[in-house]
């Protein structure tokens, strides 16, 4: 990998992802708040698609989540999702309220298990592979934290084995499309080749 | 990690662990709490707990004889019953937690052990 660390992050040597100048400070900033609009956005939009089957959800605000962690680290993706959050709950009515609870939870469980994956695993597995962990562990965080509040006797757990097949589905199509996202963004830091006279 | 777009033989271990946890996390939370004992009353003997994941045939001694649960699959029914109506038998096969069985002429009790997460009946 280019940099251990990335642009932006409390200790970060000058080190960055290939051919990126360090980001910190207000430009870095700058790149968050809009990575959280478009977080934001995304999951505002995905809920205004009609979805035959209830809870189910591609989850595209977490492609954004993932590439601010390939891009500029750990924190900087905590930031992002809590920003998404935010927002996303503001427009869609649910601040504050249980769903915005179980979106909370299930973030902020993807967002730490991908940031240990990213941390730790770096040579074992694609952004695919990281998405698919962040969709896992964000399927059992939300049934654990529905249990817990709904004081069901963990009866809810029956549905872990649908949530991990969904989980399967979308951590796949999200690591697909933020791995895309990611060598675009690599493809347009690339220096412009000049054409030969 | 940033520029590796295909995946690695990580991310298809991980997709194969994926896809066996679901028929193995189906499988974990597929019994209902309490589903599990079978608690069993009869005079004189008074109450007994059997292992429902156990099969097995039981003979339970009452006043007016023997009567004969089995014990199958998880599921539970009464084979043979000394009492005059036959009801206990015509009750058929229980499984799940609430669901009972009883021959009242025999003083015998069968149930499972749990509270029963659906309703017995509904009127319209």
């Amino acid at each position: 990998m280019a940099a251990d660390r990335r642009s932006g992050e409390p200790g970060t040597k000058s080190a960055a992802p290939a051919g990126q100048a360090p980001v910190h400070g207000t430009a870095l900033r700058a790149r968050l708040a809009l990575y959280a609009t478009a977080a934001a956005l995304l999951f505002v939009l995905e809920r205004l698609v009609p979805n035959p089957v209830p809870w189910v959800r591609l989850g595209l605000a977490n492609i954004v989540t993932l590439v601010v962690l390939l891009e500029h680290g750990a924190l900087s993706a905590l930031v992002v999702v809590g920003l998404r959050l935010v927002l996303g709950a503001f427009f869609a009515g649910t601040l504050l309220g249980p769903q915005f609870l179980l979106s909370g939870c299930g973030a902020v469980a993807s967002w730490g298990v991908m940031a240990a994956a990213v941390r730790w695993g770096e040579r074992l597995w694609s952004p695919i592979g990281v998405s698919l962990l962040g969709s896992a562990a964000h399927a059992v965080a939300q049934l654990a934290l529905a249990n817990a509040l709904f004081a069901t006797a963990g009866a809810l757990w029956v549905l872990l084995p649908f949530f991990l097949g969904l989980s399967i589905v979308t951590g796949g199509v999200t690591g697909v499309l933020a791995s895309a996202v990611v060598a675009r963004l690599a493809l347009a830091r690339r220096p412009a080749v000049e054409a030969a006279p | 990690m940033a520029t590796r777009r295909r995946p690695t033989a990580g991310d298809l271990l991980l997709l194969a662990l994926l896809i066996a946890a679901v028929p193995l996390s189906r499988r974990a939370t597929a019994s209902g709490p309490g589903s599990e004992r079978l608690l069993v009353r009869s005079e004189p003997a008074g109450v007994q707990v059997v292992d429902a994941r156990r099969d097995g045939e039981f003979a339970l001694v009452g006043p007016l004889g023997t009567t004969r649960l089995r014990l199958q699959g998880g599921a539970a029914w009464i084979v043979e019953s000394p009492c005059p109506g036959q009801l206990c038998r015509r009750m058929g096969r229980i499984s799940g937690p609430g669901r009972v069985l009883a021959c009242v002429p025999n003083r015998v009790l069968v149930q499972f052990e749990g509270q029963a997460d659906d309703v017995d009946g509904v009127s319209r």
